[in-house]
Order: structure tokens, then C-alpha cells, then sequence
């Protein structure tokens, strides 16, 4: 699990580039969009298309969405579910 | 409740030779306890006569002037008395004058003056097939014109404020004006409330209207034309009652601006499924001429609406020719909204549709790809969007909910088959994930590439002046890896339209900083295909607002 979360902190700094956060100062129960992290709906898009291809695990309506990105934490679990 | 406690409101019962049926109702009016005044609307059958020493003002009219001419002399008449309000009942003995209490009471929990109508339960037998038919049509058109959806717009048992009835501008006078008041109140702001009420009607024989079927049908006929032309044109009404703020109406989205197309749309959705269903597209496309025509002889936007268009498509044209132009591009609008009315209520109608490019698209969708279908406000594009079945791949539209509701609308209205669903635009994260997860499973996805609602956008040059368009297609298609398809329908001729593959782009993003670049790009190409689109089909361009400003 802690693994995963380190995973996900890398994608996000990494690929989504999320600005002006260090990966070591990125919280695990900070709300990925809107007033969290800042993320907006065509990062939703980018997120979508990463958690396929480096989980191979498909996120598919907004109901998955607001489930899996409400924080590091839950995004986690909702992969771990998911991947069974 | 009684007459004292509602000593502001004066009964008032409009007559015209109603002799046998008129002592009877006076009689069960004065039990009310509220004072009634008979208006004689020069009877010729002495009935008023019978009134002698009853407890009842009378007004004479020495010759028949109309239902609606007497009740305005009621209405006149309690305003010089003081009365804030006048119940009217008909003469016919069709009311049970107790009911009057309903539309008292009612008026009293209202916050302000409003018109009670009391809406009659049509249930008893004896009601006439043609009054049932009458009512249901005047509803309809009531509904139409000011957007009210009452139960009964025919009741002549009703409550009206003197003060604001006697503001209204009216026309009418006889059994047109009952409808006039309604629809010109509520234009005024006067909030309209209803009551069911229970109505007698007596046996045939038995039966006094004055009601002339060809005569007064004309009239009605002449006054809902004039209603309804009223109502397209783009004016404000007077308000008489100001309403909450929060309360928003028509009138007060006008600076609004796509509020054209909202205004064709609902004369495409209701007039002319009437004229459809009788006569067909021809009788339609008939009827589209002088309305038209009216609208933009009386219209003062208009040609605010359609210029920044034109003047860039036709820089040399004169003032009389950019009148012409005005007046095709809107007709032509016009037409599609008619066929894609046609084709919602009408067994049997089709267009013959004609795909330019499909072996690019099959190509696609052989590869196992999903792609964007980029399109625009060209065209019979929501009538396209139908008729994308030939794709053999789910698609699906992702809509505003405005938009949405429009197509909703095309759909329930046929029996065909539903051939794509919905992604609402609107909902949390945009409908980006629906899509991306379509586009991941090797679906189609259709984007309006030229209305900027939010989001990001991209500056580019469109017929010669810079012009925003939104980009987010582009960064979608470049994260799933899909291309984008620049997919456009136009009319071409009264019963076919052709779709076609105008240009197919591979937006690919390498570094972060390349992004803007890509998108402005790939905006640059979508409105180079809009623009040569546009030199094959002028007028079928329905951005009706200054695109390059927004």
C-alpha cells in the first residue's frame, strides 16, 4: 500500500506536474481537484489515461471519479479494490 | 368569509340575452354577500327587466358591444367605487357563484394582486365535446404564447386586480378578450394563479351561449396570430407588477446572446408541429416565409445578431444585399429547425444523408481506435448526431445541459432509436472521465468545437480576424492518444444533408511546455476547415452573437 501511494505522489509531481509541491510535502488525504490540489477536468483526463496505463485499472463515470480522487489515500484503495 | 371582510371586491356578471338563466344566478350572486353589478351588454330580450328590486347596480349598454367591452365597464365602474378587485361570474348559469369564496380565499394568501382563475372540472356528462376541445386548444396556445401552462384559460369565472386590468393594453372585446387579458397579464408581470371550481352545464336544449362558431373562432383565430408574432419579436414587455429578481423570465435574458436561437428554436418546437402535422415540411417551410420576414422587419437585433458573421463572409456586400443575407441565413436555420421537428412528429419523414470521407472513419474504427468528432453549429448538426449509426461504434455527445435539452427534446419526440447517449458536460469533472473512458474502449465522442462556455481556449485567426476557440478536444485526444475528427453537416437540399470529413488532426504532446502551441494549432486547422466549410454553405453558420467576441 505504501508503495502504491509512493507511486501515485510520483505520477502526480512527475507526469501531471502538479506546481509548486514537492513530493515529500504532498499530504495523502489532500482532495485531488478543485481547492486541493488544484486539478481540473481535463487532468481528470490525464489521470484517467495514467491509472490505466500504469494499473490497468479503468476508471469510468464521474461516480468512480469522485470516489477514487478525493485523496492519495483513497485513489490507493480504490486501485487495490480494483486490482483485487 | 364574508362580504365584510372582503368589502373591496365587486361581483360583476356581463349579459347579453342570457333572460331565462339571469334572475337565478343575480339571485345566488347577491347570497354571497358580496354587491354585484349586472352589465347589460344591450340585451334585446328584457331580462335585466326581471332584476327590478333586486339588490343590484345595473349598467345599460344600449347596443352589444362584447363580453369583454362590459367586463372592462365592471372593472371601470369598481374602480370609481373603490374596489380593489372584481369577480366575474357568466350569466349562463354555468357557475356556482359560492365558488367565488375559492377564488377569495385564494386571492387572499397571494402576496400581491394576481389574476384567480377558476378552472372548471370538466367531468360531468353534459359537458359539450366542443367545449372539452376549446379548452385544451386555447390552452395550448396560451401556453405558447406566455409560457403558462393554466388549466383552464376559457373560465370566465375569474378574479381580477382592477387597477392592473385596467393598465393592460387591450384589443379585444368579446370572447377574445378573456384570452388577450391572460396572456398580456402575465407579459405584465401579473402573476396568474388558478382554483378548481365545479360547472354545470345545462342539457342541450337548454343551453344559451352567444358563442358564433365561425365568427368568434376567427377572431380567436386573429388574435393568437397576433399573440404569437407578438411574442417572437425580440421587444420587451411592459411590466405592470414587478416580480423577485430571482424569478427569471424571458424578457429579462434578452441581453443574452444566443437568445435568437432560443426564440427559433421554440418556434421550432411548438407552432409549427401544428402546421407539420397538416401540412407536412412544404406547409412548414411555407409558413417559415413570413414569419421571418416579420421577424426581421420588426426585429431591431437582428442584423446585430447576424452581422459579425456576415460582414466578415461578405465584406463587399451593400446594406441591401446584407439584408438578403440576413434573411437566408435565418431562414435557413428556420429550415432545419422545421426538419428536425418533421422528423421528430412525423411517421415516414426522412432526409437522405451522404457521408463525404467515411472510409477515413472506417479506417479508424477498423483499427480498433476511439476518436473525436469535432463539430460545430453548421449545418443540421443536431440532425446529424442522429443519424451516426452508420459508425457501428457506440457514440456519445458531450453536451451542456442547454444543448442537451434541445437534443433530448428531438429524441423523445420520435420513435427512433436513440443512436448515441449523453455525456453531461455539466456534471463534476466536466464528463471528461465518461469520455475518456469511451475513447479508451475504442468509441466515438462528439465535441461542439465553436461555442466557448469555459474551460481553456485558443486564439486563432477565423476569416480574417482572431477569434477564440475552446481546446480542450485537443488535449483530450492527445492524453488517450486518439485523433480528432473535424466532422461537419450541412443542408443540401430539401430532404438531404451530407456529413463530412473535413480534416482529421493527431494532437501529440512531448514536453509540457508544447502544449499551448499544439492546441493553438490544432484550433488553427479546426477553424480553417470552419472557414472553408463556410465558402461551400454561407448561410448555414448559427452562432447568432459576435463570435470573435467572445
Amino acid at each position: 500500500m505504501e508503495n502504491l501511494k509512493q507511486k501515485l505522489k510520483e505520477i502526480l509531481i512527475q507526469d501531471l506536474k502538479i506546481q509548486g509541491v514537492r513530493l515529500e510535502d504532498l499530504q495523502e488525504d489532500t482532495p485531488l481537484f478543485n481547492e486541493g490540489l488544484g486539478l481540473d477536468s481535463l487532468d481528470a483526463v490525464e489521470l484517467v489515461v495514467l491509472i490505466q496505463k500504469y494499473f490497468n485499472v479503468q476508471i469510468v463515470d464521474m461516480d468512480e471519479g469522485r470516489q477514487a480522487f478525493a485523496s492519495i489515500n483513497s485513489l490507493a484503495a480504490f486501485i487495490k479494490e480494483r486490482q483485487g | 368569509m364574508n362580504a365584510a371582510e372582503s368589502p373591496n371586491v365587486l361581483l360583476v356578471i356581463p349579459v347579453y340575452n342570457h333572460g331565462r338563466t339571469l334572475p337565478a344566478v343575480v339571485r345566488s350572486a347577491l347570497a354571497t354577500g358580496l354587491p354585484v353589478l349586472v352589465v347589460d351588454d344591450g340585451s334585446t330580450d328584457d331580462g335585466p327587466a326581471a332584476l327590478a328590486g333586486m339588490d343590484c347596480k345595473i349598467i345599460h349598454f344600449p347596443e352589444n358591444k362584447g363580453k369583454g367591452a362590459a367586463i372592462l365597464a365592471g372593472a371601470r365602474e369598481a374602480g370609481r367605487l373603490g374596489c380593489r378587485a372584481i369577480v366575474t361570474v357568466d350569466a349562463d348559469g354555468q357557475h356556482a357563484p359560492e365558488d367565488v369564496h375559492l377564488l377569495l380565499q385564494k386571492d387572499a394568501t397571494s402576496s400581491g394582486p394576481s389574476i384567480i382563475i377558476g378552472a372548471r372540472r370538466m367531468i360531468q356528462d353534459t359537458v359539450p365535446a366542443a367545449s372539452r376541445f376549446g379548452r385544451s386548444f386555447s390552452n395550448f396556445w396560451v401556453r405558447l404564447e406566455c409560457g403558462l401552462d393554466l388549466a383552464d384559460t376559457q373560465s370566465g369565472l375569474r378574479l381580477y386586480p382592477v387597477k392592473e386590468l385596467l393598465q393592460l393594453k387591450l384589443s379585444r372585446t368579446r370572447y377574445d378578450f378573456e384570452i388577450e387579458t391572460l396572456v398580456r397579464a402575465a407579459w405584465a408581470g401579473i402573476p396568474i394563479q388558478t382554483v378548481a371550481v365545479s360547472v354545470h352545464y345545462p342539457p342541450a336544449g337548454e343551453r344559451i351561449s352567444h358563442f358564433h362558431k365561425l365568427k368568434d373562432n376567427i377572431r380567436l383565430t386573429m388574435l393568437h396570430t397576433a399573440l404569437v408574432v407578438r411574442r417572437l419579436l425580440p421587444l420587451p414587455h411592459k411590466r405592470i407588477v414587478r416580480t423577485n429578481p430571482s424569478d427569471a423570465t424571458e424578457s429579462q435574458q434578452t441581453g443574452r446572446p444566443w437568445i435568437l436561437r432560443k426564440r427559433l428554436e421554440f418556434l421550432g418546437h411548438s407552432i409549427f408541429y401544428l402546421v407539420l402535422r397538416l401540412c407536412g415540411q412544404t406547409g412548414a417551410y411555407g409558413l417559415l416565409f413570413p414569419v421571418i420576414l416579420t421577424y426581421i422587419l420588426f426585429s431591431r437585433k437582428i442584423h446585430r445578431l447576424t452581422g459579425p458573421y456576415l460582414e466578415r463572409r461578405f465584406p463587399l456586400h451593400s446594406r441591401g444585399q446584407r439584408w438578403i443575407d440576413t434573411c437566408r441565413n435565418v431562414l435557413s436555420f428556420g429550415r432545419i429547425l422545421v426538419d428536425r421537428a418533421w422528423l421528430g412528429c412525423v411517421r415516414n419523414a426522412s432526409l437522405a444523408d451522404e457521408v463525404i470521407g467515411r472510409e477515413k472513419i472506417d479506417a479508424i474504427i477498423a483499427a480498433g481506435k476511439g476518436a473525436i468528432l469535432l463539430t460545430a453549429h453548421v449545418g443540421n448538426w443536431q440532425t446529424a448526431l442522429a443519424n451516426l449509426h452508420f459508425l457501428k461504434v457506440p457514440v456519445h455527445a458531450l453536451m451542456q445541459y442547454d444543448q442537451q435539452a434541445a437534443a433530448r427534446h428531438y429524441f423523445d419526440l420520435g420513435e427512433r432509436q436513440r443512436t448515441f447517449s449523453i455525456i453531461n458536460a455539466d456534471g463534476p469533472f466536466g464528463g471528461m472521465i465518461e469520455a475518456t473512458a469511451a475513447l479508451q474502449r475504442g468509441e466515438f465522442v462528439t465535441i461542439m468545437g465553436d461555442r466557448l462556455t469555459r474551460g481553456p481556449s485558443s486564439t486563432v485567426d477565423f476569416i480574417g480576424k482572431m477569434a477564440r476557440f475552446p481546446n480542450a478536444a485537443y488535449t483530450m485526444a492527445a492524453h488517450v492518444g486518439v485523433p480528432v475528427i473535424i466532422f461537419l453537416a450541412a443542408k443540401t437540399g430539401r430532404k438531404s444533408f451530407q456529413m463530412q470529413v473535413w480534416d482529421i488532426l493527431y494532437p501529440q504532446f512531448e514536453t509540457r511546455e508544447s502544449h499551448q502551441k499544439i492546441l493553438d494549432g490544432c484550433s488553427q486547422k479546426f477553424a480553417e476547415a470552419l472557414e472553408k466549410y463556410l465558402k461551400v454553405f454561407p448561410y448555414q453558420w448559427y452562432n447568432f452573437f459576435d463570435f470573435w467576441a467572445q
